[in-house]
């Protein structure tokens, strides 16, 4: 499931901010801020809010205060987050 | 009654760079001491203070020149051209006295130098109705101002300009407070040439290139909040004069980059018609941002985000 949900990320990062991934590697470890892709706060956000369109989860508002969030780090919130969501 | 907005931080404001140090010392020392001054007596310290940044723009203190602003706005008459810039001089130090007010948290004073406030119920709507709305202000007239307007009509709304944007991080966490705020159908005001973080494409404006902050073009997006531009208006007495005009038009039918890229142009556009209307609003450092912005007829098309 988590490789299912990573190559969504990845496709939705692919989508706010194709200039910085248009020939990376986005392992999960890489990171999102300045070090990494470099994402400004805008694209941050939309990020964040195309995985909650995408995924049906509450819009990650904890995760905008990690200043060294990865792609892994990102993914592991989503899966999370749809797990507490499942039925029994 | 208290303010629903938190003070603004010292070290977010500060005199141009480009000044003479001592200039800038003689100006720190003056913000010291209007803090106290202001406090006892906010209307005579703003008239009183408007005069002296005349009279440091007369001793060669402190620009613009009529040249420089006839430069930017080349349709003035060289009279007005010279009563814009004394205007602009005298603006530079009230607004020292504006955020001197609110930094010491004498917001009551800065409200009773209100003279008139139109166009409030776009903002009673927007709270009464709970939908989302963005005002938008730029560093013209007395910006600090709407914060006093805020308090005397005992609106809540969440002025980004109050919360620490300094870094990338404090930028992301202030959008994503903007954000929830909206959703919410709290209103959110916010700066659209605040400095830092990342810009919409260039617009044009007074005949300039120049870009916006992209932030609050891609929460009306998202949110479908109307952005209404608000502007404090300098009056020669030294009181103020609060408008919130009606909101810019939202383009309809198109992606998400074509709507910010819209919306960004008629932001312009209508801060274009502003300034050309009252010139002597605009901030220094505006005025000369402006100037060293490409001009519009530039080879090459606008460029993109």
């Amino acid at each position: 499931m988590s490789d299912e949900i990573g190559a969504i990320v990845r496709a939705l990062l692919h989508e706010v901010a194709s200039a910085a991934c248009t020939g990376r590697e986005l392992h999960d470890t890489v990171r999102l801020d300045g070090p990494g892709l470099g994402l400004d706060s805008v694209a941050r956000v939309e990020l964040l809010l195309a995985c909650e369109e995408r995924f049906g989860i509450p819009f990650p508002a904890a995760l905008l205060d990690e200043a060294d969030l990865t792609i892994g780090r990102l993914v592991e919130h989503i899966q999370t987050a749809l797990a507490g969501r499942a039925p029994g | 009654m208290p303010s629903t907005n938190p003070l603004l931080r010292v070290d977010d404001d500060r005199w141009f760079e480009a000044d003479p140090r001592w200039w800038r010392a003689v100006c720190g020392s003056f913000d010291r001491v209007v803090r106290g001054v202001a406090a006892i007596d906010g209307p005579r310290t703003i008239r009183v203070s408007g005069l002296l940044g005349q009279l440091a723009r007369r001793a060669g203190l402190q620009g613009p020149s009529a040249a420089e602003v006839r430069r930017l706005f080349p349709f003035l008459t060289p009279p007005r051209a010279s009563a814009a810039a004394r205007e602009i001089a005298a603006l530079r130090v009230r607004n020292r006295v504006v955020l001197a007010l609110v930094l010491g948290g004498h917001i009551d004073r800065l409200a009773a130098g209100i003279r008139s406030v139109s166009g409030i119920e776009f903002l009673h709507d927007a709270v009464r109705s709970r939908r989302p709305a963005l005002f938008v202000e730029w560093h013209i007239g007395a910006v600090f101002g709407i914060t006093a307007t805020l308090h005397r009509e005992g609106l809540d709304a969440l002025v980004l300009r109050n919360l620490p944007v300094q870094t990338a991080a404090e930028r992301t966490r202030a959008l994503g407070e903007a954000l929830d705020s909206l959703r919410r159908g709290r209103p959110v005001v916010t700066l659209l040439d605040a400095p830092g973080g990342s810009s919409t494409g260039e617009v044009v404006c007074l005949d300039r290139r120049i870009v916006f902050r992209r932030g609050p073009f891609m929460l009306a997006r998202v949110t479908g909040a109307p952005m209404y531009p608000v502007t404090s208006r300098w009056e020669r007495d030294g009181r103020r004069t609060v408008l919130f005009h009606p909101p810019l038009e939202a383009p309809a039918g198109v992606s998400a980059a074509a709507f910010e890229e819209a919306l960004a142009a008629r932001a312009a556009a209508w801060l274009d018609g502003y300034l050309r209307d009252a010139p002597e609003q605009i901030w220094p450092f505006t005025l000369y941002n402006f100037l060293a912005a490409p001009p519009a007829a530039a080879q090459g098309p606008l460029a993109r985000r």
